[in-house]
């Protein structure tokens, strides 16, 4: 009998155990980790489209995280897929005429020194003015993948701001 | 005094005669998928070390008190613990570092590296050797992926440790982009492997017979050699 019941008890109680602690460090960290989620889309607001105040708007379109407004901008925070799923993620300034105002990049998981090259103020700036794609600057080359992303985030940014997207 | 001895060698044997990387070839995923940079072979390597030394102490400690039957779901759970504090902990206070260490750092909890000191080592030994064990093997993990990450972000962006305060730049060096790719960390990794291999080298074994083979209780390769004859 008791070779049955104790390997269960104990794996009952390793579970437990670990289960508890996780919740106790997940309640240390919990505001931590909200805190630097948005800390980290503020700095990239600020560094983008300059300094001001950027409050979220209560919009939503299907592939858009949030919407947020400032500057006189409407600001889209879009995750695309790059050469990695989800590899990038991007925020896109429109501006009152429709036109992209600044393209800058939250996060990007792609290849280093590669797909990477997308982040380049100097290519991101390209994008500045475009109005549709005949704006948008060249593919990077040996970046496609990449290249294809952020043009696909600034297109449907461009498309939320004509209303073309369906609200999610 | 002997006892010293036997704790300093527990300690450096993971450094370089049973480096887990370049001489046992575990953890091979996270040592190619991390170390196109240096700064998150160096994350990577330490955050593997938290979680060794961690999971091997309460191994170690629980040794006597796990049932041979749970031993492996009981190691998993308390790996896949130490996996989730270091994740919130990493989230919470180096999100940087968090965001470029992505889905391998939940996978540290199946790196044969843990599982496999836990199995071998610490459920058989002692807690203080135990913890030895662990941060020898996490500072061979941590030297051997710094030690590709840095070769490969040298020689394929030119820089060494970008991101940090200690950044390196080489302006004068053309990046090779094949470094930052799967394939240049394959080629980093084989001349690392053969550069710890000669400095392990030991003298070539002169015969293999069947009574010398470990494998030979479960191998019928003798028994066939004779139905052959």
């Amino acid at each position: 009998m008791k070779e049955k019941i104790l390997p269960s008890l104990v794996l009952t109680i390793v579970c437990a155990v670990v289960c508890g602690l996780l919740a106790v460090v997940n309640s240390l960290t919990r505001d931590k980790i909200v805190q630097a989620e948005s800390d980290k889309v503020q700095r990239s607001l600020v560094s983008v489209f300059g300094e001001g105040s950027y409050q979220p708007l209560d919009r939503r379109y299907d592939g858009v995280t949030q919407v947020f407004s400032g500057n006189g901008l409407t600001i889209y925070d879009i995750t695309v897929d790059g050469y990695s799923k989800g590899g990038i993620r991007a925020l896109v300034g429109i501006d009152e005429s429709g036109t992209v105002s600044g393209v800058g990049i939250v996060s990007c998981g792609e290849t280093a020194g590669v797909g990477t090259k997308i982040t380049a103020p100097d290519y991101l700036a390209g994008f500045r003015g475009a109005a549709d794609e005949s704006g948008y600057p060249d593919m990077i080359s040996g970046a496609t993948f990449s290249s294809k992303g952020i043009r696909a985030a600034v297109t449907l940014a461009i498309e939320c701001s004509k209303g073309g997207v369906q609200n999610g | 005094m002997a006892e010293k001895h036997a704790c300093w060698k527990v300690f450096t044997k993971g450094l370089l005669r049973e480096n887990p990387t370049l001489v046992g070839l575990l953890g091979m995923c996270p040592t190619l998928a991390v170390t196109s940079q240096a700064v998150n072979a160096l994350g990577m390597g330490l955050a593997t070390m938290f979680v060794l030394v961690g999971s091997n102490l309460v191994i170690s400690a629980l040794r006597k008190v796990i049932p041979a039957a749970v031993k492996l779901p009981c190691y998993i759970v308390i790996i896949a613990g130490f996996v989730t504090i270091i994740d919130f902990l990493l989230h919470g206070f180096l999100p940087e570092l968090h965001e470029s260490l992505g889905t391998f750092l939940s996978l540290i909890t199946v790196n044969c590296i843990i599982l496999g000191r836990a199995e071998m080592f610490a459920s058989k030994n002692p807690v203080f050797p135990s913890i030895l064990d662990g941060l020898g093997m996490g500072a061979g993990f941590t030297l051997s992926l710094l030690a590709i990450g840095s070769v490969r972000e040298i020689l394929g962006c030119g820089t060494w440790m970008a991101g940090t305060p200690f950044m390196v730049s080489y302006p004068h060096l053309q990046p090779l982009s094949i470094f930052t790719s799967t394939a240049g960390g394959f080629l980093t990794l084989g001349v690392l492997v053969a550069i710890a291999g000669i400095l392990t080298r030991k003298p070539p074994v002169q015969e293999v017979g069947c009574e010398a083979c470990p494998m030979a209780a479960a191998c019928k390769g003798a028994e066939n050699k004779e139905a052959d004859a």
